[in-house]
């Protein structure tokens, strides 16, 4: 029998980082998958965040993209998360803009110091109706 | 400008006063059948238009890039066009670290869409960045290793990456090298001769191309040039780029087959 000094097993793992922003939002990614029967899903990736400002203690930008097989996988941004690795919150988030500009004049939209926060703001993106808009013209032009 | 040159693909950058349907109709009249590609609409700044025959399609629309598959005679090339900020409004350090940022962005864009390709059985993808850069062939964010790593020797870009600071930073050939300093053409793309820092060169080779080095077999270089001329007109006035009547910067033409 292996020695296992270990706490950790993956159900206590999931369980545990099943309401961290990452979580969430992938959570988010499958629903819209689910939602559009493919025709659309979320893809969330991690980059290296690097601010000009060095007083912006974000390092870790999480895209989040919406994808579109039958375009040849098209896709655009619609958010970014910026946290730091090693904590759940703060974190913030930008629309509608890009890693360059947030790299050098960081303006998020939203700032969320707790889950709850988080999600009301991911609500309100999401819900929004340039985001719903979007999401239509894509799915309609996926189908012709 | 298109029918002299046998343009397939156009890349356009700051064209907004450019009517781009009227520019597809009169290329219809001559024959020639050039669709705009564009999904969301997104990117105003950079437009791409490309002749029906060719499959292009648009993979991402960024606010300083706008990448596009094309698959033609078997080949597979993510066409990645660029628009910087001008030089105008930010100094060469900050377009530097800007140029550092995109190239980091157009890299993952090329893993996520080459681990797509082999998921689906496709062939990969061979990168080509060109636009306007803002930034010299010799400026830190296009040669260095944090920027584009874009170099003017091809046997060295052949090897295809090199090892810097522990890890393996990749290669882009940068052919633009071998327009610098011709006398059968314009010196440049741009022209700017207001002294500011203390540093004048006139002639600014803003407008590159760049390719991953498993391209530059493929690439034309008796095709490649600065076109300073449309016919009997010339874009050059005054020994300036004759920027009332077309543009402040001078187009390029390549070739890849």
């Amino acid at each position: 029998m292996k020695l296992d000094l270990w706490r950790v097993d993956e159900k206590t793992l999931r369980r545990t980082t099943k309401e961290l922003p990452n979580s969430i939002l992938k959570e988010q990614a499958d629903l819209l998958a689910e939602k559009t029967d493919g025709i659309i899903y979320g893809r969330i990736t991690n980059m290296k965040f690097q601010p000009q400002d060095r007083e912006i203690i974000y390092n870790l930008a999480t895209v989040f993209e919406v994808v579109v097989p039958q375009l040849d996988n098209y896709s655009y941004t619609l958010l970014t998360i910026y946290s730091k690795p090693e904590r759940d919150y703060p974190v913030a988030i930008t629309v509608g803009s890009n890693l360059i500009d947030d790299a050098e004049n960081f303006m998020p939209l939203y700032e969320c110091r707790d889950k709850e926060a988080f999600i009301q703001a991911l609500k309100t993106v999401l819900s929004s109706e340039e985001v719903n808009s979007n999401i239509s013209i894509l799915y309609s032009k996926a189908n012709f | 400008m298109v029918l002299e040159n046998d343009i397939d693909i156009v890349m356009l950058v700051e064209a907004e006063n450019l009517d781009v349907q009227h520019f597809i109709s009169r290329l219809k009249e001559c024959g020639r059948n050039f669709e705009k590609k564009e999904i969301l609409s997104r990117q105003r700044e950079i437009i791409l238009l490309a002749e029906a025959k060719f499959k292009v399609a648009i993979y991402k629309e960024e606010k300083y890039f706008a990448a596009y598959k094309v698959r033609e005679d078997g080949k597979n090339l993510l066409l990645v066009t660029v628009h910087f900020t001008s030089a105008m409004f930010r100094s060469e350090l900050a377009r530097n670290q800007r140029a550092n940022d995109l190239s980091r962005a157009i890299e993952k864009l090329e893993e996520v869409c080459n681990a797509e390709a082999l998921s689906a059985g496709e062939k990969t993808y061979s990168t080509i960045v060109a636009g306007d850069f803002n930034l010299q062939p010799f400026s830190a964010g296009i040669i260095g290793m944090h920027g584009f790593h874009a170099i003017m020797d091809s046997e060295k870009a052949m090897k295809g990456y090199r090892v810097g600071n522990g890890s393996e930073v990749k290669f882009f050939y940068n052919p633009t090298w071998s327009l610098l300093g011709r006398r059968d053409h314009a010196l440049g793309t741009y022209y700017f001769d207001s002294d500011q820092d203390d540093n004048l060169f006139y002639w600014y080779m803003f407008d590159q191309v760049l390719i991953r080095p498993e391209l530059i077999d493929a690439f034309v270089w008796e095709e490649f040039e600065v076109i300073d001329h449309i016919g009997e007109d010339s874009l050059i006035r005054n020994h300036r780029i004759y920027k009332k009547r077309y543009s402040d910067h001078l187009p390029i033409k390549f070739a890849i087959r």
